[in-house]
């Protein structure tokens, strides 16, 4: 049984060990936001006929699959006046800020390339994107990690205890690093 | 080497066990949000004549307001309006203020929120950046070890499984071409209690 419990510890782990280094560089960057976005933009034009009867919070949608995009496309961006339509699509990495003047046909479209660091922080637990169906599969990867994450921790414990010389250190390790942790977490919360 | 690595694996894990589990399970509920029920939040808006005119700095002004209120959470820091109000927010889990002063600084406008269950933990998981007293540097520090632990879960456990594998393998061969068994190699040695 600890063999078997030892391998999906160790197996599990393996599968997993690439969305935790991704989570964890991801955790630290939403800490001390090691670099600004990058600001690299490219800006093409696409023939575009919108259909007026669209609601304009569905306006984003509507652009973004028209111009075959993938992302969201937020309601609070969208900006109507007489002369034109702007809306915005985003995705992990990119922003596109798309400009529609009245009667033109044409989709003004400035592309915003925000460099690695911003797709390594959207990775951070998106469950799917928009339009990007393999963005599903890494949705499945959170939740697997999730699960391996609890497991190995449950695992590991089990393992620890087979483990008569390292039990007084490891009681001692628990107590004031994790025992701590949650007085801490009981504090903030309660009395913070 | 493999010893050391296996040890710093184990009690990295030990130490942070609390901390990387909260960070799991509040970002488990933060991405399912059908998981749990909504809650309901209770808000209070109140507005107070309170003259902050003698308080020369923003951040000086933050503590005051944090004091005389008794305002819980951690600051963030103060956001002037352009009409010339000072806006200050404090937060911890399950619990937000909102406290703006009027531009002549003779009255505030404080907003309290209270959350639910769910939204005490996603807040538990959104607390960044370092601020605020003691206790919330401690909280933003071990959630700094809690993300670096898990860089180091990830490259300690990929090392030991390279070595036991490689162990095992050689192991294994050896066996098999000493004594011509035909069995898969085993875990059981890496696994088995010591004295």
């Amino acid at each position: 049984m600890r063999d078997w419990i030892f391998k999906i510890h160790i197996y599990a782990g393996l599968l997993c060990s690439p969305y935790l280094l991704i989570f964890g560089l991801s955790s630290l960057h939403f800490n001390h936001k090691f670099t600004t976005p990058a600001e690299d933009t490219v800006s093409w034009t696409h023939p575009l006929q919108l259909d007026s009867s669209i609601e304009k919070r569905q306006l984003g949608l509507a652009v973004r699959d028209s111009l075959g995009l993938m992302g969201w496309g937020p309601w609070w961006e969208v900006r109507q006046s007489d002369e034109e339509t702007r809306v915005q699509v985003v995705r992990p990495g990119k922003r596109y800020d798309v400009r529609m003047p009245v009667g033109e046909g044409i989709a003004y479209v400035e592309e915003t390339r925000l460099g690695y660091w911003a797709v390594v922080n959207s990775l951070h637990a998106t469950m799917r994107l928009p339009n990007a169906p393999f963005m599903s599969l890494w949705g499945v990867y959170t939740e697997i990690t999730t699960w391996v994450v609890l497991f190995s921790a449950a695992s590991g414990i089990y393992l620890w205890t087979a483990r008569r010389s390292e039990r007084r250190i490891g009681w001692i390790l628990m107590a004031s690093g994790s025992g701590t942790s949650l007085l801490l977490i009981i504090y903030i919360t309660v009395w913070g | 080497m493999y010893e050391v690595i296996r040890k710093v694996h184990l009690y990295t894990a030990m130490i942070l066990l609390t901390f990387v589990l909260m960070y799991f399970i509040s970002g488990y509920v933060l991405i399912h949000r059908d998981l749990m029920p909504e809650g309901e939040t209770d808000k209070e808006t109140v507005r107070l004549p309170l003259s902050t005119t003698h308080v020369a700095s923003p951040n000086d002004l933050s503590g005051y307001l944090q004091e005389t209120l008794e305002i819980h959470g951690k600051p963030a820091p103060p956001r002037q309006l352009k009409d010339g109000r000072v806006r200050f927010d404090y937060f911890r889990p399950g619990d937000y203020s909102r406290v703006t002063v009027s531009a002549e600084g003779d009255s505030v406008v404080h907003l309290r929120e209270l959350y639910g269950a769910r939204q005490t933990l996603i807040g538990m998981h959104r607390m960044h950046n370092y601020g605020g007293n003691i206790l919330y540097q401690l909280w933003v520090l071990l959630y700094d070890l809690a993300s670096l632990s898990l860089i180091l879960f990830g490259l300690t456990g990929v090392y030991m499984w390279y070595k036991i594998t490689q162990d095992v393998w050689s192991d294994g061969l050896c066996l098999q071409s000493a004594m011509g068994m035909q069995q898969p190699p085993s875990f059981s040695w890496c696994t088995q209690s010591n004295p």
